[in-house]
């Protein structure tokens, strides 16, 4: 037991010393950003001639009640060229009524392009106006299938991914899509940072003034989004091995997302599974890519805060994560996926997906030691102290990287809940989404069997 | 006459509200698209001058929101747009923004703008 | 086991502690210079507002955090300005000392104050800074070097111009979207100065990209050079027929014709010399949209649908008739669509 307990120890060793690293590169990364982005480039590049065409896609499952706010708030997005392109997947709740009411809209003519599969599209509609929109009807298929047939009848060479529910800022389109005016040869994606909105106060589709959450729960994701985003997306970004584009947002090349195939449709976690095709395709044709990371608040999108919610969100995540690594298991430990394969992906692997495992068998056979008397009590508290700070260490290093940031929020109100919650997230909720997440991965199992794990290849 | 310049940017609000003040126009100053709303219906002024991108509520949700109170409905409005050419997206969200002038601007033009709308609402 | 834990949990809380500590420091700190920076801002705003409405004399701004918050206020509105007051406004920076601090700042040692230095003179750049402006054509990083080519390019006479070019091909790989804008920036001021960049002489990155600004410019006078740019690799080829298209040159129907039905070509640059050919509107193609109809592979079929609507009844009626032969239904659709708008 104790030889166990030597192995879990090393593991939170590992993924101190990871993490760390990655916390150092994202500080250089974010010091790299604030260097190239300053409000003048953003503006030339607002108003050059140059700058692509964007095709906003939003997929929307019975979102008659905010459809309208939403597709007004992204058509006044501060970007020269836009067109808004809503996918109807099939919505029971008078979506589609809405839009034709409140746009005007009118049926037209569009033969379905061929680029990518979807269910099949029911029509196609678009004001009577010369307002850039264009409202696909089609049966209902799930999120990648909506997007799927929006990338096929969007026209602009960059695509961006929206739900329905987020709210972007007014200079969300600006920001990323400055990395494809850099480099418009080899930026493929670029990813932007999600806030939660939860506590804001929100009026017509906008954020009126950014409060933090009153719920506990939406508090605790708050602060995880701070880690996530800026001590670890930022830090992986830096070596071009960003693996999560958030769904919420993301803004692609569009001709370089169909030539790799578009969307799956057979796995929930579609977002990261493109992202890492997209790294295996252009490694696999030894073209040069960068995936970039624009640490600069981009979406605002609402967290759930009732626990079934959380907990249907979190073993979908770590399902969709689990189920991406057996599609690209081939990439793993493989040299010619460079840091991707090396490191990103292993360290997924390991600490995203094994981590949970071996942090709660830790508890498990630590409680286990001390009651068989392998362990003293000054052990196990000390043991205990260990997996509480290690992962406290990394949240506390993304909140010191938001205060480095381009925007950060100067309030010591804020921080101070923010401590308190980093604190708390360490000390019970991080357990207990360690403990959801493996629910979602005993899903997966049942879901399909072992064999199916097996089969579940990418040729 | 009372004209709201509603400009997120200080310093080009300030200018704007200097040069107008010069004019002999009276000038109320609002940061942002909830003070514009806010203040447009509590002042009731003469013109607007309205930049289209400003934090909280951007010009053209500010319109919209004017357009659906009667008091505010017939306010002419001048909007200082970033943008160059999206004449699709101005025509379809504007619902009756009476000038448009992008950016960068000359204040003389502007001048000269606002005094064409206000010419034009009062027959 | 004890031992290691104790040590490595000691280490980790003096950690955390630290950067708690870091934490606040660092967030007081961001709080005051904030607070700072909003109590100056005001002034130099309203100091600024005054002189552009007409008070000439202006009071001697005093200390560097004043001078800070008046050239943030300054450059705000030189962003967002145009015309004389704009003219005023530089004239003012000039007479304060700006020009000449952003000038000795472009040579200093740390590379963020050398690029603040230069996006100020992109700001405020006349004939006067052109010196500076060259040297800082050599500088070590790339962001301050591409700085001074593009305000070289706006601003400089044309003895700069072959400077300005060898800059953008220089840089034109790690930097390609700066290329970019000083090619715009170019061929806006000395469009004649992009002819040998249009060659085959160039680098294929720099071509590609003055293809795309002469297209974007309709800098007519470009139009033979993008003619031969159709015979050279397909990435050429394609921005050259958008080129002409949007030049709208109908010498080089024939041409972009012929490249359109070349099935040897890339489907983009068939689709876009059969987009070029919709927009140039020479009705004697209409023959070469009927048959990439007939034989080629969607994207050129949509690109040749859309431009046969857009050459009259008689491409409609060339359109209508393709659809008929065919028996592909996206080419039915194709026509029904474009017999609706």
């Amino acid at each position: 037991m104790i030889v166990y307990l030597w192995f879990v120890f090393g593991f939170f060793i590992a993924f101190s010393i990871v993490h760390s690293g990655l916390l150092v590169l994202a500080a250089i990364e974010l010091r790299r950003y604030a260097a190239r982005s300053s409000a003048a480039t953003l503006r030339r590049a607002l108003r050059s001639p140059l700058a692509p065409a964007i095709a906003v896609l939003v997929p929307a499952f019975n979102e008659a009640s905010g459809i309208a706010d939403s597709v007004r708030s992204l058509l006044a997005l501060d970007y020269p060229k836009i067109e808004v392109v809503v996918i109807n997947d099939g919505s029971t709740d008078g979506t589609l009524a809405r839009l034709t009411e409140v746009f005007d809209l009118r049926p037209v003519r569009r033969p379905t392009p061929p680029y990518l599969p979807h269910r099949p599209v029911r029509g196609i509609y678009a004001p009577r106006s010369r307002l850039p929109l264009l409202v696909i009807d089609k049966e209902n298929g799930g999120k990648a299938d909506s997007l799927n047939a929006g990338l096929n009848f969007a026209s602009s060479p960059l695509a961006c991914s929206v739900d329905a529910d987020s709210i972007l800022e007014q200079d969300a389109l600006a920001k990323t899509a400055l990395p494809f005016i850099e480099d418009p040869g080899r930026t493929l994606v670029t990813a932007g940072m999600i806030r939660i909105a939860n506590g804001c106060r929100i009026d017509r589709g906008r954020i009126l003034e950014v409060h933090p959450p009153s719920s506990r729960f939406a508090m605790f994701q708050v602060v995880e989004y701070l880690r996530a985003f800026f001590g670890i997306r930022t830090g992986w970004a830096a070596i071009n091995a960003l693996l999560i584009v958030s769904g919420a947002f993301g803004l692609f090349r569009r001709d370089a997302v169909i030539a790799a195939g578009g969307y799956r449709t057979d796995t929930v976690g579609e977002d990261f599974e493109l992202v890492v095709r997209l790294h295996r395709t252009w490694r696999d044709a030894r073209q040069p890519y960068r995936i970039v990371y624009v640490p600069d608040p981009v979406c605002w999108t609402e967290a759930p805060e009732k626990a079934r919610y959380l907990r249907r969100q979190r073993r979908r995540w770590h399902r969709g994560c689990l189920e991406t690594l057996l599609i690209h298991r081939r990439m793993l430990m493989n040299p010619r996926y460079r840091a991707v394969g090396l490191v990103a992906l292993p360290a997924m692997l390991l600490f995203e997906v094994l981590g949970p495992v071996i942090e709660l068998s830790g508890y498990v056979v630590s409680t286990a030691a001390l009651l068989a008397g392998r362990l003293s009590m000054v052990g196990f508290l000390l043991f205990l102290a260990l997996a509480l700070l290690y992962g406290l260490l990394l949240t506390l290093g993304g909140i010191a990287l938001e205060d480095a940031s381009v925007n950060p929020r100067a309030s010591w109100m804020d921080l101070r809940r923010a401590l308190l919650f980093a604190l708390g997230e360490s000390l019970g909720y991080r357990q207990l989404m360690i403990v959801w997440r493996l629910e979602g991965v005993w899903q997966l199992i049942r879901k399909s069997g072992w064999r199916a794990m097996e089969r579940k290849g990418f040729s | 006459m009372k004209i709201l310049i509603a400009e997120d940017s200080a310093t080009i609000r300030r200018l704007v509200a200097a040069w107008l003040t010069a004019e002999g126009y009276d000038v109320v100053e609002a940061a942002d698209g909830e003070e514009a709303v806010e203040f447009a219906r509590r002042d009731l002024p003469d013109l607007l001058v309205l930049d289209k991108v400003m934090p909280k509520f951007d010009g053209f949700e500010v319109v919209r929101a004017l357009r659906e109170d009667p008091r505010t409905q017939a306010m002419p409005i001048v909007m200082l747009t970033e943008r160059t050419s999206e004449d699709d997206v101005l025509g379809g969200l504007s619902l009756g923004v009476e000038e448009y002038i992008p950016k960068p601007f000359s204040p003389h033009e502007l001048s000269a703008r606002i005094q064409r709308a206000l010419a034009r609402a009062r027959p | 086991m004890r031992s290691v834990l104790a040590v490595t949990v000691a280490g980790l809380a003096l950690a955390v502690v630290l950067l708690t500590t870091l934490i606040i420091v660092v967030r007081g700190r961001v709080v005051r210079r904030r607070r700072h920076e909003a109590g100056l801002g005001p002034a130099a705003e309203q100091l600024l507002a005054q002189f552009l409405v007409g008070r000439p004399r202006v009071p001697p701004v005093a200390g560097p955090d004043e001078r800070t918050a008046l050239l943030r206020a300054a450059l705000e509105a030189l962003a967002d300005l145009r015309g004389s007051e704009r003219a005023r406004l530089v004239e003012l920076l000039k007479q304060l000392g700006y020009a000449r601090q952003a000038v000795s700042e472009l040579t200093a040692r740390r590379r963020a104050v050398r690029r603040q230095a230069a996006e100020m003179l992109a700001a405020m750049a006349g004939p006067h800074t052109v010196p500076a402006l060259t040297a800082g054509l050599a500088d070590r990083d790339v962001l301050v070097r591409m700085t001074c080519t593009r305000i070289l390019a706006e601003v400089g006479g044309e003895e700069i111009v072959p400077l300005v070019v060898a800059a953008a091909g220089r840089d034109v790989l790690i930097a390609p979207g700066a290329a970019a804008a000083v090619v715009l920036a170019l061929g806006r001021r000395w469009p004649a100065a992009l002819a040998p960049l249009l060659g085959p002489g160039t680098p294929p990155e720099l071509r590609a990209i003055a293809i795309t600004v002469v297209g974007e410019l309709r800098l007519v006078q470009h139009a033979p050079a993008l003619l031969e740019g159709l015979d050279d690799s397909d990435i050429i080829a394609a921005g050259a027929a958008r080129g002409l298209g949007l030049i709208g040159d109908t010498g080089a129907a024939r041409a972009l014709g012929r490249l359109a039905l070349d099935e040897h070509r890339s489907p983009s640059a068939r689709a876009e010399a059969a987009t070029a050919l919709g927009s140039i509107g020479d009705r004697a193609e209409i023959h070469v949209l009927e048959r990439l109809i007939a034989t080629a592979d969607w994207p050129v079929q949509a690109a040749a649908a859309r431009a046969l609507a857009r050459l009259g009844p008689p491409g409609m009626a060339a359109l209508h008739r393709a659809a008929a032969r065919s028996s592909q239904p996206q080419v039915r659709e194709l026509a029904e669509a474009a017999g609706q708008s």
